[in-house]
């Protein structure tokens, strides 16, 4: 089944007496009983908010599809996703496509008239504003056992097999069974069983963030309790003279739970929320209440002729699906230290989604080098900035947030990136995030 | 006024809770996004093609020593790795990141420019590695008199830069948990009391060694003209070979890296690990097969060097999709990562790493020190 139509969005007692010898011993017996009973039982790891574990929620925060290179300088620009089911049986993922495109008001931008995707304001013509759309597009998959899929954003799996063998074996083939037409070389076009669904091309400018939620199936959509699902992206900046790749692993939160059940509504609560009936107690894993990243001070000289920037992706943990445009604006406090133990701090927000290079979140374009995140204000080639998310009083929302970070290394001839998992510490107990999706025929 | 049985009931129900709250806490896996007070660089790599930075960072509020050692896993005179060792000792200021290139090391320079690749605090002397060297770093915390201590506070990435080209990719140190104080200088036991238990069975989502790349297919240089008007132009499609075709020539190749969680530092010796493969593919078809090799204190191998991941567009490939499921298990608990490699037909290579996930924790490992 396919469903793309939507926009929904520690003292010691000194005490003496064969008496209180013999409680002692009883208690020790007790407590190594109970210890070795419950160590027997296998006491299960606690839900994580992890890049390297199998979840039942896992985000992409950073899918971009340009092929026309209108926003990389005319270099075409790509996502492979990578989605597999770790499980020997059968599961199946929700999936949304959060656009964060933005583009102008009024449709008409000075670099792509069409379909008036901009850079700033200054892309737009008579006083519009250069705005994210927000609007968010589901898809359905089901993966038989162990199954991996992968897809480029721009174009999706649209198609109705899989070339086996040949010259373009693995490619998508339409011709099932029949003539090899779109299998040259010897190859047969063999069709997934069940069929796996189907994934919406993003054609044009995209960019934003894919969030898969593990269903019990592709007819109710209903969160299940299960941790099957990983992931991985790589974004390729590629012509035909330049390849370059950098690639991270979507982040997984668990399901507390992971007996299979099928949950009774469409609101994941990733942690606990004080004062909410909605979510009283966690389903998932908490999203975090710091975020570390490492990284060189934007302009840094690496070696010769080659300078570092840092580009850092914020998506929030609270998303609303039923109504694309009811989103949660996330405050950050971050505190940046460089290789002398000095220590500066600068604040920004999230909205949806934002992707913002190092030395922008405390200065427009031009002056980054004024930037505290900029070494020629730091004077050390490395910083530790520390990202503090700001805990609401919402009892129907929090204030989470997750992050990639790409590394660009840029000289005379060339521009190469990296990508990596953010690190992070610490929840806001009592303080914990909502998914909200919505589901046919649920309430 | 308490009574005794208060007393009693009270060290019953603490005796019991402590129970569980060890119990509970005792349960924990490697990660590679949280502090940790092991830290393990599975992939250092100095070859005279491709250099290693390292960036390791103290998110403690107090100063933290830190204890490293390189192992090379370099073949020696028999082919054989020698997993050598080398190790020095650092001091972070709190909150205080560093960082260093492996084949410079850092030295303890005062007064070095504003903006210099040495400035800031230096954390004590880092020595060069020899080259070549392909091995891992492992660093620990430890207190000032180098008896290992558990803070959970230390965390790293490390940078692969080609020499040639510039091309990077970039991998998250794996960080172990410490779970309650090791007061044992000798050793580390990552056995889910002391520490985290590394992972026996791991998966990796991979795209086949021999695949053609699906994005250099779609805009790079997929191929290059054969007949037409440009034979032996690049090419993304036919269309670019005026009347010519584009047979398509551009490959992927995934190397993975492997270090034992076990490693006895004291008398240069590691235990030999096995690996053992089980591949899916989209058709849910099922391949296993091991390396032909196995590995002692560091491995790094590509895929395609196991036919069962392998593109069946190459001599004795058995996979038929573009996407396919690694499940590795290891005979003893092991971390790694992978690095793909995008190559073009115009000779473009393009490296991007990643972490491997966890699928289950194994069996006790010792880290027995110098």
């Amino acid at each position: 089944m396919v469903r793309n139509e939507s926009m929904n969005q520690g003292r010691k007692l000194m005490a003496s007496g064969a008496t209180l010898h013999r409680w002692i011993g009883g208690v020790a017996l007790a407590a190594g009983l109970l210890t070795t009973g419950i160590a027997g039982a296998q006491v299960p790891t606690p839900a994580l908010v992890s890049s390297d574990h199998a979840a039942g929620l896992i985000m992409f925060p950073k899918v971009v599809s340009d092929p026309a290179g209108v926003l990389s300088n005319g270099i075409p620009r790509d996502t492979l996703i990578q989605l597999t089911n770790t499980d020997s049986t059968q599961r199946s993922a929700h999936c949304y496509y959060v656009d964060a495109t933005p583009r102008c008001t009024t449709g008409i931008s000075r670099i792509d008239p069409i379909t008036g995707v901009c850079r700033d304001n200054n892309d737009c013509t008579n006083g519009a504003t250069c705005d994210p759309d927000w609007g968010a597009v589901d898809f359905d998959v089901t993966l038989t056992p162990n199954q991996p899929i992968g897809w480029l954003a721009s174009s999706g799996l649209t198609r109705d097999g899989i070339c086996s063998g040949g010259d373009r074996t693995g490619q998508e083939c339409d011709v099932l069974g029949g003539p090899p037409l779109d299998c040259p070389g010897g190859g047969t076009c063999v069709s997934l069983s069940p069929p796996l669904g189907e994934v919406p091309a993003r054609p044009g400018v995209f960019v934003g963030e894919l969030k898969c939620i593990q269903v019990d199936g592709v007819l109710t959509l209903l969160p299940v309790n299960r941790n099957d699902l990983i992931g991985e992206a790589a974004i390729y900046d590629v012509n035909q003279t330049n390849v370059d790749v950098r690639a991270y692993n979507a982040i997984g939160i668990q399901a507390v739970s992971s007996n299979s059940a099928t949950q009774a509504d469409t609101t994941l609560c990733l942690g606990a929320t004080t004062g909410s009936a909605e979510c009283p107690v966690a389903e998932y894993a908490q999203c975090p209440s710091v975020l570390i990243l490492d990284h060189f001070f934007d302009s840094a000289t690496v070696s010769p002729g080659t300078t570092v920037n840092t580009e850092v992706t914020f998506v929030p943990c609270t998303e609303n699906f039923e109504n694309g445009r009811d989103q949660i604006v996330d405050s950050l406090q971050l505190l940046v230290f460089n290789e002398f133990e000095q220590r500066f701090s600068a604040s920004t927000r999230v909205q949806c989604f934002r992707e913002v290079g190092l030395s922008n979140i405390d200065r427009f374009p031009g002056q980054e080098a004024t930037s505290i995140f900029n070494v020629a204000v730091q004077g050390t080639l490395t910083g530790q900035t520390r990202i503090r998310t700001v805990p609401g009083s919402e009892t129907d929302a929090g204030h989470g947030v997750l992050a990639i970070a790409e590394e660009f290394r840029t000289s005379e001839a060339t521009r190469k990136s990296s990508a990596f998992n953010v690190n992070y510490v610490g929840t806001n107990a009592g303080r914990g995030d909502f998914v909200r999706y919505v589901a046919q025929g649920t309430p | 006024m308490r009574t005794i049985q208060g007393v009693r009931a009270g060290w019953l129900l603490g005796a019991l809770v402590g129970s569980l709250v060890v119990v509970g806490a005792a349960r924990a896996d490697v990660y590679t996004e949280r502090p940790g007070s092991i830290l393990i660089f599975p992939k250092v790599v100095r070859d005279g093609t491709r250099d290693t930075t390292i960036k390791l960072t103290n998110t403690n509020n107090l100063v933290e020593h830190v204890h490293c050692f390189y192992v090379n896993g370099a073949p020696g005179r028999s082919g054989a790795p020698l997993c050598s060792e080398v190790d020095f000792d650092l001091t972070l200021t709190r909150q205080q990141p560093t960082h260093w290139t492996v084949g410079s090391g850092r030295g303890t320079i005062q007064g070095e420019p504003f903006g210099a690749d040495g400035t800031g605090f230096d954390p004590g002397l880092i020595p060069p590695v020899p080259t070549p060297f392909t091995g891992s770093l492992v660093c620990y915390e430890v207190d000032v008199n180098g008896t290992p201590i558990s803070n959970n506070r230390l965390k790293g990435e490390a940078v692969l830069t080609s020499n040639i080209g510039g091309d990077v990719s970039q991998y998250n140190a794996v960080a172990v948990p410490a779970l309650t104080q090791d007061n044992n200088p000798s050793n580390l036991d990552l056995n889910n009391t002391e520490y985290g238990s590394c992972p026996a069975a791991l998966r990796l989502e991979a795209i086949p060694d021999g695949s053609f790349d699906p994005a250099i297919s779609a805009y790079g240089a997929a191929g290059l003209c054969v007949g037409g008007a440009t034979p032996g132009a690049i090419c993304t499609t036919a269309s670019d070979c005026s009347g010519g075709t584009c047979p398509p020539s551009s490959s992927v190749v995934t190397n993975l890296t492997f270090v034992p969680c076990s490693l006895d530092l004291r008398n240069g010796t590691t235990a030999t690990t096995t690996l053992q493969f089980t591949v899916w593919d989209e058709f849910e078809t099922q391949l296993s097969g091991g390396v032909p090799e196995s590995f002692s204190c560091w491995t790094s191998f590509n895929i395609g060097d196991i036919s069962t991941m392998r593109s069946s567009l190459l001599p004795g490939g058995g996979i038929n999709t573009l996407f396919a499921n690694v499940r590795i298990d290891a005979s003893h608990p092991v971390v790694g990562i992978a690095e793909r490699f995008s190559s073009d037909s115009a000779g473009n290579v393009a490296a991007a790493a990643t972490n491997l996930h966890v699928e289950r924790t194994g069996a006790n490992a010792r880290i027995t020190l110098p």
